[in-house]
Protein backbone atom coordinates (compact mmCIF):
# COMPACT_ATOMS: atom_id res chain seq x y z
CA UNK A 1 0.00 0.00 0.00
CA UNK A 2 1.06 3.35 -0.55
CA UNK A 3 -1.98 5.43 0.11
CA UNK A 4 -0.24 6.99 2.90
CA UNK A 5 2.89 9.42 2.57
CA UNK A 6 4.70 9.56 5.60
CA UNK A 7 6.64 12.82 6.28
CA UNK A 8 9.92 11.76 8.20
CA UNK A 9 11.09 14.89 9.75
CA UNK A 10 14.25 15.64 10.99
CA UNK A 11 14.62 19.61 12.84
CA UNK A 12 16.40 21.56 14.79
CA UNK A 13 15.38 24.66 14.98
CA UNK A 14 12.15 23.57 13.72
CA UNK A 15 11.54 25.18 10.58
CA UNK A 16 11.13 21.54 9.10
CA UNK A 17 8.54 20.82 11.64
CA UNK A 18 6.85 23.85 10.25
CA UNK A 19 7.41 22.83 6.48
CA UNK A 20 6.32 19.00 6.92
CA UNK A 21 3.10 20.89 8.32
CA UNK A 22 2.97 22.66 5.37
CA UNK A 23 3.30 19.41 3.21
CA UNK A 24 0.85 17.79 5.07
CA UNK A 25 -1.65 19.88 4.49
CA UNK A 26 -1.06 20.27 1.16
CA UNK A 27 -0.93 16.55 0.47
CA UNK A 28 -4.33 16.37 2.32
CA UNK A 29 -5.65 18.94 0.10
CA UNK A 30 -4.65 16.90 -2.73
CA UNK A 31 -7.30 14.34 -1.53
CA UNK A 32 -4.30 12.19 -0.41
CA UNK A 33 -3.41 10.93 3.02
CA UNK A 34 -0.05 12.02 5.13
CA UNK A 35 1.14 11.44 8.60
CA UNK A 36 3.99 13.48 10.17
CA UNK A 37 6.65 11.05 11.92
CA UNK A 38 9.69 12.89 13.80
CA UNK A 39 12.99 10.83 12.78
CA UNK A 40 13.66 10.28 16.52
CA UNK A 41 10.25 8.29 16.63
CA UNK A 42 11.01 6.10 13.17
CA UNK A 43 12.28 2.85 13.02
CA UNK A 44 14.33 1.12 10.58
CA UNK A 45 11.79 -1.59 10.29
CA UNK A 46 9.01 0.75 9.48
CA UNK A 47 10.85 2.08 6.92
CA UNK A 48 12.30 -1.58 5.35
CA UNK A 49 8.24 -2.48 5.14
CA UNK A 50 7.98 -0.12 1.88
CA UNK A 51 5.94 3.01 1.17
CA UNK A 52 6.21 5.85 -0.02
CA UNK A 53 8.22 8.57 2.09
CA UNK A 54 8.90 12.38 2.33
CA UNK A 55 11.99 13.00 3.93
CA UNK A 56 12.14 16.40 5.46
CA UNK A 57 15.21 17.38 7.53
CA UNK A 58 17.04 20.51 8.06
CA UNK A 59 21.28 20.70 8.73
CA UNK A 60 23.18 21.16 11.52
CA UNK A 61 26.42 22.49 11.53
CA UNK A 62 28.69 21.42 9.21
CA UNK A 63 26.76 19.36 6.99
CA UNK A 64 25.38 16.83 9.97
CA UNK A 65 22.07 15.79 10.27
CA UNK A 66 20.01 17.43 12.95
CA UNK A 67 20.08 16.14 16.41
CA UNK A 68 16.90 13.70 16.24
CA UNK A 69 17.64 12.41 12.92
CA UNK A 70 21.17 11.18 14.00
CA UNK A 71 20.07 7.92 15.83
CA UNK A 72 17.62 7.21 13.05
CA UNK A 73 21.06 7.98 10.03
CA UNK A 74 23.03 5.33 12.39
CA UNK A 75 20.80 2.79 12.61
CA UNK A 76 20.13 2.51 8.76
CA UNK A 77 24.20 2.49 8.51
CA UNK A 78 24.67 -0.25 10.46
CA UNK A 79 21.96 -2.41 9.50
CA UNK A 80 21.60 -2.13 5.89
CA UNK A 81 18.27 -2.88 5.66
CA UNK A 82 16.63 -3.51 1.79
CA UNK A 83 14.55 -0.89 0.84
CA UNK A 84 13.96 -1.71 -2.36
CA UNK A 85 9.97 -1.15 -1.67
CA UNK A 86 10.40 1.95 -0.44
CA UNK A 87 9.82 5.50 -2.54
CA UNK A 88 10.66 8.69 -1.16
CA UNK A 89 11.21 12.54 -2.23
CA UNK A 90 13.68 14.62 -0.41
CA UNK A 91 13.05 18.40 1.03
CA UNK A 92 16.58 19.25 1.75
CA UNK A 93 16.64 23.06 4.33
CA UNK A 94 19.71 24.56 4.05
CA UNK A 95 21.54 27.49 4.62
CA UNK A 96 24.14 29.17 1.95
CA UNK A 97 26.45 30.51 4.87
CA UNK A 98 27.61 26.81 5.00
CA UNK A 99 28.33 26.77 1.22
CA UNK A 100 30.14 23.43 0.74
CA UNK A 101 27.95 21.71 3.29
CA UNK A 102 24.30 23.39 1.82
CA UNK A 103 21.44 20.65 2.46
CA UNK A 104 23.61 18.17 3.70
CA UNK A 105 21.46 16.81 5.84
CA UNK A 106 18.88 15.91 3.44
CA UNK A 107 21.55 14.77 0.88
CA UNK A 108 23.13 12.60 3.53
CA UNK A 109 19.39 10.88 3.83
CA UNK A 110 19.16 10.62 -0.08
CA UNK A 111 22.30 9.00 -0.38
CA UNK A 112 21.53 6.77 2.19
CA UNK A 113 18.38 5.71 1.10
CA UNK A 114 19.13 5.10 -1.98
CA UNK A 115 22.27 2.80 -1.49
CA UNK A 116 19.85 0.45 0.18
CA UNK A 117 17.87 0.31 -3.12
CA UNK A 118 14.78 2.88 -2.29
CA UNK A 119 14.28 4.47 -4.80
CA UNK A 120 13.78 8.58 -5.17
CA UNK A 121 10.98 9.71 -6.72
CA UNK A 122 11.62 13.68 -8.65
CA UNK A 123 14.57 15.71 -8.11
CA UNK A 124 15.54 16.98 -4.32
CA UNK A 125 14.23 20.43 -3.01
CA UNK A 126 16.90 22.03 -1.91
CA UNK A 127 15.57 25.67 -0.11
CA UNK A 128 18.65 27.73 1.07
CA UNK A 129 16.98 30.05 4.53
CA UNK A 130 18.59 32.98 2.61
CA UNK A 131 16.68 32.95 -0.51
CA UNK A 132 13.41 35.33 -0.89
CA UNK A 133 10.94 32.37 -0.74
CA UNK A 134 9.57 30.75 1.89
CA UNK A 135 10.40 27.52 2.96
CA UNK A 136 6.60 26.35 3.40
CA UNK A 137 5.99 27.74 0.23
CA UNK A 138 8.65 26.08 -2.21
CA UNK A 139 7.69 23.18 -0.04
CA UNK A 140 3.70 23.49 -1.55
CA UNK A 141 5.15 24.14 -5.05
CA UNK A 142 7.73 21.56 -5.40
CA UNK A 143 5.02 19.06 -3.89
CA UNK A 144 2.85 19.66 -7.04
CA UNK A 145 5.26 18.51 -8.98
CA UNK A 146 6.53 15.57 -6.95
CA UNK A 147 2.74 14.42 -6.68
CA UNK A 148 2.78 14.08 -10.80
CA UNK A 149 5.97 12.33 -10.50
CA UNK A 150 4.70 10.00 -7.62
CA UNK A 151 1.72 9.37 -9.67
CA UNK A 152 3.78 8.62 -12.97
CA UNK A 153 5.67 6.84 -11.26
CA UNK A 154 2.81 4.28 -9.65
CA UNK A 155 1.56 3.68 -13.42
CA UNK A 156 4.90 2.24 -14.78
CA UNK A 157 6.50 0.42 -12.21
CA UNK A 158 5.51 -1.15 -9.49
CA UNK A 159 2.33 -1.76 -10.95
CA UNK A 160 -0.50 -2.83 -8.98
CA UNK A 161 -3.58 -0.71 -9.87
CA UNK A 162 -4.94 -0.39 -6.40
CA UNK A 163 -1.97 1.99 -5.63
CA UNK A 164 -1.97 3.41 -9.05
CA UNK A 165 -5.40 4.52 -8.36
CA UNK A 166 -5.06 5.54 -4.78
CA UNK A 167 -2.25 7.94 -5.60
CA UNK A 168 -3.92 9.16 -8.82
CA UNK A 169 -7.11 9.28 -6.97
CA UNK B 1 35.45 46.71 -7.31
CA UNK B 2 38.02 49.29 -6.40
CA UNK B 3 38.95 48.01 -2.84
CA UNK B 4 41.05 45.53 -3.84
CA UNK B 5 44.17 46.68 -2.87
CA UNK B 6 43.50 47.98 0.67
CA UNK B 7 43.93 45.61 3.57
CA UNK B 8 41.02 44.67 6.15
CA UNK B 9 42.08 43.60 9.51
CA UNK B 10 39.82 41.43 11.87
CA UNK B 11 40.18 42.03 15.75
CA UNK B 12 38.74 39.26 17.36
CA UNK B 13 38.31 35.86 16.24
CA UNK B 14 35.05 34.37 17.25
CA UNK B 15 31.81 34.07 15.49
CA UNK B 16 31.33 37.68 14.12
CA UNK B 17 35.08 37.96 13.04
CA UNK B 18 34.78 34.24 11.38
CA UNK B 19 31.40 35.45 9.63
CA UNK B 20 33.17 38.71 8.65
CA UNK B 21 36.18 36.93 7.13
CA UNK B 22 33.72 34.62 5.09
CA UNK B 23 31.80 37.94 4.21
CA UNK B 24 34.79 39.68 2.55
CA UNK B 25 35.72 37.08 0.33
CA UNK B 26 32.27 35.66 -0.42
CA UNK B 27 31.87 39.35 -1.51
CA UNK B 28 35.15 39.36 -3.95
CA UNK B 29 37.16 41.19 -2.05
CA UNK B 30 40.86 40.28 -3.26
CA UNK B 31 43.01 42.83 -0.63
CA UNK B 32 45.24 41.31 2.55
CA UNK B 33 43.03 39.78 5.19
CA UNK B 34 44.02 39.89 8.59
CA UNK B 35 42.07 37.85 11.73
CA UNK B 36 43.79 38.77 15.15
CA UNK B 37 42.20 36.50 17.99
CA UNK B 38 43.21 36.28 21.69
CA UNK B 39 42.07 32.13 21.98
CA UNK B 40 44.46 29.81 20.30
CA UNK B 41 41.90 28.25 17.88
CA UNK B 42 40.23 29.39 14.84
CA UNK B 43 36.75 30.68 15.07
CA UNK B 44 34.43 28.08 16.08
CA UNK B 45 30.72 27.83 17.04
CA UNK B 46 29.56 28.83 20.65
CA UNK B 47 26.15 27.44 21.17
CA UNK B 48 27.72 23.53 21.70
CA UNK B 49 29.68 24.30 24.54
CA UNK B 50 27.58 24.67 27.07
CA UNK B 51 25.67 20.83 25.43
CA UNK B 52 27.51 18.37 23.17
CA UNK B 53 31.12 19.26 25.08
CA UNK B 54 29.38 18.60 28.57
CA UNK B 55 27.61 15.91 27.65
CA UNK B 56 30.40 14.08 25.65
CA UNK B 57 33.93 13.56 26.32
CA UNK B 58 36.08 14.18 23.89
CA UNK B 59 33.26 16.40 21.38
CA UNK B 60 34.86 18.31 18.45
CA UNK B 61 34.30 21.72 17.59
CA UNK B 62 32.47 23.00 14.86
CA UNK B 63 34.13 25.73 12.71
CA UNK B 64 33.28 28.95 11.82
CA UNK B 65 36.36 29.32 9.89
CA UNK B 66 37.80 26.03 8.64
CA UNK B 67 41.24 25.83 8.27
CA UNK B 68 41.26 24.66 4.49
CA UNK B 69 39.48 27.56 4.22
CA UNK B 70 42.25 29.90 5.90
CA UNK B 71 44.84 28.59 3.44
CA UNK B 72 42.57 28.45 0.53
CA UNK B 73 41.71 32.19 0.97
CA UNK B 74 45.28 33.26 2.05
CA UNK B 75 43.97 34.85 5.22
CA UNK B 76 46.72 35.75 7.45
CA UNK B 77 46.02 34.57 11.26
CA UNK B 78 47.57 36.20 13.86
CA UNK B 79 46.02 33.93 17.04
CA UNK B 80 47.14 34.09 20.56
CA UNK B 81 48.03 37.33 20.58
CA UNK B 82 46.31 40.59 21.87
CA UNK B 83 45.74 44.27 20.69
CA UNK B 84 47.40 46.74 22.44
CA UNK B 85 46.17 50.20 21.03
CA UNK B 86 45.09 51.12 17.90
CA UNK B 87 46.36 54.73 16.28
CA UNK B 88 44.15 55.98 14.49
CA UNK B 89 45.89 58.51 12.59
CA UNK B 90 48.55 56.31 11.09
CA UNK B 91 45.62 53.65 10.82
CA UNK B 92 48.32 50.70 13.05
CA UNK B 93 47.55 48.45 15.58
CA UNK B 94 50.25 47.72 17.62
CA UNK B 95 49.96 44.19 19.14
CA UNK B 96 51.19 42.53 22.26
CA UNK B 97 54.48 41.75 20.93
CA UNK B 98 55.16 44.59 20.09
CA UNK B 99 54.56 44.29 16.23
CA UNK B 100 52.26 46.54 13.69
CA UNK B 101 49.95 45.46 11.50
CA UNK B 102 48.58 48.69 9.32
CA UNK B 103 45.19 48.80 8.27
CA UNK B 104 42.78 50.42 5.44
CA UNK B 105 38.99 49.24 7.34
CA UNK B 106 39.39 47.75 10.95
CA UNK B 107 36.77 45.37 12.60
CA UNK B 108 36.56 45.14 16.19
CA UNK B 109 34.71 42.23 17.00
CA UNK B 110 36.24 41.64 20.16
CA UNK B 111 33.36 39.83 22.06
CA UNK B 112 32.54 39.55 25.99
CA UNK B 113 33.74 38.36 29.09
CA UNK B 114 31.88 36.36 32.00
CA UNK B 115 31.64 38.41 34.71
CA UNK B 116 33.57 37.16 37.24
CA UNK B 117 32.07 35.82 40.86
CA UNK B 118 33.79 37.02 43.90
CA UNK B 119 32.72 34.98 46.63
CA UNK B 120 33.97 35.55 50.22
CA UNK B 121 36.84 32.91 51.02
CA UNK B 122 35.75 30.86 48.42
CA UNK B 123 39.32 30.41 45.74
CA UNK B 124 38.63 32.56 42.92
CA UNK B 125 40.60 29.89 40.60
CA UNK B 126 38.67 27.49 41.37
CA UNK B 127 35.55 29.07 40.02
CA UNK B 128 34.21 27.68 36.09
CA UNK B 129 32.82 29.67 34.15
CA UNK B 130 31.48 28.97 30.40
CA UNK B 131 32.73 31.26 27.25
CA UNK B 132 35.73 29.06 25.19
CA UNK B 133 36.48 25.36 24.48
CA UNK B 134 39.14 25.93 27.18
CA UNK B 135 36.15 26.58 29.49
CA UNK B 136 34.45 23.48 28.43
CA UNK B 137 36.92 20.99 28.35
CA UNK B 138 37.95 22.05 32.23
CA UNK B 139 34.33 21.96 33.16
CA UNK B 140 33.36 18.80 31.40
CA UNK B 141 36.88 16.83 32.88
CA UNK B 142 34.79 17.40 36.34
CA UNK B 143 31.27 16.24 36.01
CA UNK B 144 30.96 12.89 37.19
CA UNK B 145 27.82 11.37 38.92
CA UNK B 146 26.89 12.70 42.30
CA UNK B 147 29.15 15.00 42.06
CA UNK B 148 27.64 18.53 44.15
CA UNK B 149 27.35 21.55 41.26
CA UNK B 150 25.88 24.76 42.34
CA UNK B 151 25.17 26.82 39.48
CA UNK B 152 24.95 30.40 39.95
CA UNK B 153 23.13 32.24 37.43
CA UNK B 154 19.54 31.27 36.34
CA UNK B 155 20.22 32.55 32.91
CA UNK B 156 20.34 30.46 29.44
CA UNK B 157 24.24 29.22 30.22
CA UNK B 158 23.78 28.92 33.68
CA UNK B 159 19.99 26.96 32.65
CA UNK B 160 22.16 24.31 30.02
CA UNK B 161 25.24 23.65 32.31
CA UNK B 162 22.97 22.91 34.85
CA UNK B 163 20.66 20.06 32.25
CA UNK B 164 24.02 18.92 30.84
CA UNK B 165 25.74 17.86 33.97
CA UNK B 166 22.36 16.79 35.16
CA UNK B 167 22.41 14.37 32.29
CA UNK B 168 25.78 13.41 33.86
CA UNK B 169 24.55 12.33 36.50
CA UNK B 170 25.43 15.12 38.91
CA UNK B 171 23.48 16.85 41.76
CA UNK B 172 22.27 19.75 40.13
CA UNK B 173 21.67 23.35 41.98
CA UNK B 174 20.56 26.52 40.46
CA UNK B 175 21.28 30.10 42.02
CA UNK B 176 19.04 32.65 40.61
CA UNK B 177 18.89 36.05 42.55
CA UNK B 178 16.17 37.27 41.11
CA UNK B 179 13.12 35.94 41.89
CA UNK B 180 12.62 33.84 38.54
CA UNK B 181 14.63 31.64 36.24
CA UNK B 182 15.42 33.74 33.18
CA UNK B 183 14.67 37.19 34.27
CA UNK B 184 15.96 38.90 31.28
CA UNK B 185 12.93 37.47 29.17
CA UNK B 186 10.68 39.56 30.94
CA UNK B 187 7.97 36.54 30.85
CA UNK B 188 6.74 35.05 33.93
CA UNK B 189 4.68 32.87 32.18
CA UNK B 190 8.05 31.21 30.41
CA UNK B 191 10.08 31.84 33.47
CA UNK B 192 7.42 29.78 35.47
CA UNK B 193 7.62 26.93 32.24
CA UNK B 194 11.31 26.54 32.60
CA UNK B 195 11.27 26.33 36.30
CA UNK B 196 9.07 23.49 36.27
CA UNK B 197 10.93 21.59 33.68
CA UNK B 198 14.48 21.97 35.52
CA UNK B 199 12.55 20.57 38.89
CA UNK B 200 10.83 17.70 37.25
CA UNK B 201 14.23 17.22 36.30
CA UNK B 202 15.46 16.67 39.39
CA UNK B 203 17.78 20.68 39.63
CA UNK B 204 16.84 21.98 43.09
CA UNK B 205 16.51 25.29 42.04
CA UNK B 206 16.65 28.33 44.25
CA UNK B 207 15.21 31.98 43.61
CA UNK B 208 15.77 35.20 45.11
CA UNK B 209 18.98 33.49 46.85
CA UNK B 210 22.83 35.17 46.57
CA UNK B 211 25.63 33.38 47.55
CA UNK B 212 27.18 34.97 50.91
CA UNK B 213 30.03 33.62 51.52
CA UNK B 214 32.76 30.33 51.76
CA UNK B 215 34.94 28.78 54.21
CA UNK B 216 36.45 27.39 51.23
CA UNK B 217 34.02 24.14 50.27
CA UNK B 218 30.46 24.43 51.86
CA UNK B 219 28.75 27.78 50.66
CA UNK B 220 26.67 30.12 52.36
CA UNK B 221 23.49 31.73 51.09
CA UNK B 222 21.94 34.78 52.03
CA UNK B 223 18.63 33.50 53.39
CA UNK B 224 21.63 31.51 55.81
CA UNK B 225 20.98 27.83 54.06
CA UNK B 226 23.93 26.15 53.67
CA UNK B 227 25.56 23.81 51.46
CA UNK B 228 27.99 21.31 50.69
CA UNK B 229 29.36 21.09 47.10
CA UNK B 230 31.94 20.00 44.94
CA UNK B 231 31.93 22.76 41.45
CA UNK B 232 30.87 26.27 41.47
CA UNK B 233 29.71 27.44 38.20
CA UNK B 234 28.97 31.04 37.65
CA UNK B 235 26.82 31.84 34.47
CA UNK B 236 26.39 35.45 35.49
CA UNK B 237 26.50 37.58 32.58
CA UNK B 238 29.39 39.04 30.34
CA UNK B 239 30.56 42.62 29.66
CA UNK B 240 31.92 43.77 26.05
CA UNK B 241 35.56 43.88 25.94
CA UNK B 242 35.58 47.81 24.69
CA UNK B 243 38.86 48.22 27.16
CA UNK B 244 40.55 48.45 23.16
CA UNK B 245 38.21 51.30 21.18
CA UNK B 246 37.62 53.32 24.65
CA UNK B 247 41.89 53.52 24.94
CA UNK B 248 41.08 54.65 20.99
CA UNK B 249 38.05 56.90 21.99
CA UNK B 250 35.67 55.67 20.09
CA UNK B 251 32.17 56.63 21.01
CA UNK B 252 31.11 53.63 23.36
CA UNK B 253 28.16 53.27 25.62
CA UNK B 254 28.01 49.80 27.24
CA UNK B 255 29.16 48.69 23.90
CA UNK B 256 31.15 50.03 21.00
CA UNK B 257 28.06 52.44 19.73
CA UNK B 258 27.89 51.71 15.88
CA UNK B 259 25.08 52.60 13.49
CA UNK B 260 22.78 50.07 11.55
CA UNK B 261 25.49 49.51 9.03
CA UNK B 262 28.06 48.67 11.42
CA UNK B 263 30.36 51.69 11.70
CA UNK B 264 31.36 53.66 14.79
CA UNK B 265 32.52 56.48 15.11
CA UNK B 266 35.40 56.58 13.51
CA UNK B 267 34.69 55.95 9.16
CA UNK B 268 37.66 53.46 9.21
CA UNK B 269 36.51 51.30 11.98
CA UNK B 270 33.58 49.07 12.37
CA UNK B 271 32.05 46.73 14.83
CA UNK B 272 30.19 43.47 15.20
CA UNK B 273 29.22 40.67 17.59
CA UNK B 274 28.60 41.13 21.21
CA UNK B 275 30.46 44.07 21.57
CA UNK B 276 28.71 46.26 19.71
CA UNK B 277 25.41 48.43 20.61
CA UNK B 278 24.33 49.15 17.58
CA UNK B 279 21.37 51.02 16.39
CA UNK B 280 18.20 48.97 15.21
CA UNK B 281 15.92 50.65 12.93
CA UNK B 282 13.09 48.41 13.68
CA UNK B 283 13.36 48.49 17.15
CA UNK B 284 13.92 52.29 17.39
CA UNK B 285 16.85 52.12 19.36
CA UNK B 286 20.68 50.88 20.25
CA UNK B 287 20.47 47.36 21.39
CA UNK B 288 23.45 45.29 22.57
CA UNK B 289 22.81 41.61 21.63
CA UNK B 290 24.65 38.69 22.88
CA UNK B 291 23.97 35.92 20.45
CA UNK B 292 24.67 33.68 17.80
CA UNK B 293 22.05 35.36 14.91
CA UNK B 294 23.26 38.91 15.85
CA UNK B 295 26.92 37.77 15.73
CA UNK B 296 26.12 36.67 12.26
CA UNK B 297 24.03 39.31 10.84
CA UNK B 298 26.31 41.96 12.35
CA UNK B 299 29.25 40.32 10.68
CA UNK B 300 27.98 40.69 7.36
CA UNK B 301 26.56 43.76 7.96
CA UNK B 302 29.66 45.31 8.54
CA UNK B 303 31.72 43.21 6.26
CA UNK B 304 29.90 44.61 3.91
CA UNK B 305 29.94 48.24 4.88
CA UNK B 306 33.72 48.05 4.31
CA UNK B 307 33.48 47.38 1.10
CA UNK B 308 31.24 49.90 0.88
CA UNK B 309 28.06 47.60 -0.01
CA UNK B 310 24.59 48.02 1.51
CA UNK B 311 23.58 46.22 4.73
CA UNK B 312 22.44 42.54 4.41
CA UNK B 313 19.00 41.35 5.31
CA UNK B 314 17.27 42.84 8.69
CA UNK B 315 15.55 40.35 11.13
CA UNK B 316 14.48 40.66 14.28
CA UNK B 317 16.46 39.66 17.21
CA UNK B 318 16.23 35.75 17.64
CA UNK B 319 18.09 33.32 20.35
CA UNK B 320 17.28 29.61 20.83
CA UNK B 321 18.33 27.46 24.32
CA UNK B 322 18.41 24.02 24.61
CA UNK B 323 18.13 23.07 28.24
CA UNK B 324 17.80 19.05 28.21
CA UNK B 325 14.81 18.26 26.56
CA UNK B 326 13.32 21.95 26.42
CA UNK B 327 13.87 23.93 23.52
CA UNK B 328 13.26 27.51 23.98
CA UNK B 329 13.31 30.00 21.31
CA UNK B 330 13.08 33.59 22.11
CA UNK B 331 12.05 36.38 18.81
CA UNK B 332 11.94 39.92 19.32
CA UNK B 333 13.25 42.55 21.85
CA UNK B 334 10.11 44.10 23.23
CA UNK B 335 10.94 47.22 25.51
CA UNK B 336 6.73 47.17 26.05
CA UNK B 337 4.31 44.42 26.16
CA UNK B 338 0.56 45.32 26.70
CA UNK B 339 -0.85 42.02 25.73
CA UNK B 340 0.05 38.61 26.33
CA UNK B 341 -1.45 35.17 24.57
CA UNK B 342 -0.43 31.94 25.53
CA UNK B 343 -1.45 28.81 23.29
CA UNK B 344 -0.75 25.68 25.50
CA UNK B 345 -1.27 22.21 24.62
CA UNK B 346 -2.05 20.47 27.25
CA UNK B 347 -1.28 17.07 25.74
CA UNK B 348 2.50 17.85 25.37
CA UNK B 349 2.97 20.53 27.54
CA UNK B 350 4.75 22.87 24.66
CA UNK B 351 3.64 26.55 25.13
CA UNK B 352 4.33 29.46 22.89
CA UNK B 353 3.77 32.87 23.60
CA UNK B 354 2.62 35.57 21.79
CA UNK B 355 3.53 39.32 22.83
CA UNK B 356 1.82 41.98 21.69
CA UNK B 357 1.85 45.85 21.52
CA UNK B 358 -1.63 46.88 20.95
CA UNK B 359 -2.23 44.63 17.79
CA UNK B 360 1.13 44.37 16.93
CA UNK B 361 2.87 41.35 17.65
CA UNK B 362 6.67 42.47 19.50
CA UNK B 363 7.85 39.20 20.68
CA UNK B 364 7.20 35.61 20.93
CA UNK B 365 8.58 32.70 23.04
CA UNK B 366 8.14 29.13 22.10
CA UNK B 367 8.83 26.21 24.70
CA UNK B 368 9.10 23.35 22.89
CA UNK B 369 6.75 24.68 20.24
CA UNK B 370 9.83 25.16 17.76
CA UNK B 371 7.76 25.02 14.45
CA UNK B 372 5.73 27.90 15.56
CA UNK B 373 8.80 30.25 15.72
CA UNK B 374 9.48 30.54 11.79
CA UNK B 375 6.27 31.59 11.76
CA UNK B 376 6.59 34.46 14.50
CA UNK B 377 9.81 35.13 13.21
CA UNK B 378 7.82 35.88 9.83
CA UNK B 379 5.10 37.88 11.50
CA UNK B 380 8.02 40.15 13.22
CA UNK B 381 9.71 40.24 10.01
CA UNK B 382 7.25 41.43 7.41
CA UNK B 383 4.74 44.19 8.51
CA UNK B 384 2.34 43.53 6.15
CA UNK B 385 1.10 40.07 7.92
CA UNK B 386 -0.24 39.53 11.08
CA UNK B 387 -1.83 36.80 13.27
CA UNK B 388 -5.47 36.71 13.91
CA UNK B 389 -5.36 36.92 17.92
CA UNK B 390 -8.80 35.11 18.03
CA UNK B 391 -7.46 31.84 16.82
CA UNK B 392 -3.89 32.00 19.05
CA UNK B 393 -4.86 30.35 22.06
CA UNK B 394 -6.06 27.46 20.62
CA UNK B 395 -3.11 24.96 20.30
CA UNK B 396 -5.48 22.61 18.26
CA UNK B 397 -5.44 25.23 15.18
CA UNK B 398 -2.52 25.24 12.69
CA UNK B 399 -0.71 28.65 13.65
CA UNK B 400 -0.50 28.56 9.88
CA UNK B 401 -4.60 29.24 9.55
CA UNK B 402 -4.16 31.89 12.07
CA UNK B 403 -1.95 34.17 9.93
CA UNK B 404 -3.53 36.62 7.91
CA UNK B 405 -1.30 37.07 5.30
CA UNK B 406 -2.09 33.65 3.71
CA UNK B 407 1.69 32.80 2.61
CA UNK B 408 0.78 30.59 -0.85
CA UNK B 409 0.15 34.79 -1.96
CA UNK B 410 3.06 36.15 -1.42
Amino acid sequence: MTGKITILVGTMSGTAEMVADALLEAIEDAGLTGRILRMEKARVETLSAGGVWLVCTSTYGTGEVPDNAKALYAALGEQRPDLSKVRYGVVALGDSIYPNTFCFGGKRFDELLSSFGARRIGERLENDSRSPTYPDDAAREWLERWLESLRESSGDASGTATEGAEISR
Amino acid sequence: MEVDGFSAVIVGAGHAGGRAVKVLREEGFKGAVTLIGAEPHLPYERPPLSKEFLQVPGARQCWVLEPDYVYQQDIRVRLGCSVVSIDRGRQVLTLDDASEVAYDRLLLATGASVRQLSVPGYPAAHIHYLRTIADAQALERRLAPEQRVAIIGGGFIGLEVAASARARGCEVMVIEAADRLLPRLGSAEASEHVLCHHIRCGIDVRLGARLAGSDGRRLRLSDGGVLDTDLLVAGIGVSPNIELASRAHLAIDDGIITDEYGRTSDPNIFAAGDVTRQWNPALGRRVRLESWQNANLQAETAARSMLGLPPGRGEPPWVWSDQGSLNLQVAGAPAEIDRTIVRHDDVDGSTTIFQFLGERLVGGITLNRAKEMALIRRVLTDLTSSFDLSMLADASIPLRRAMRAAPATR
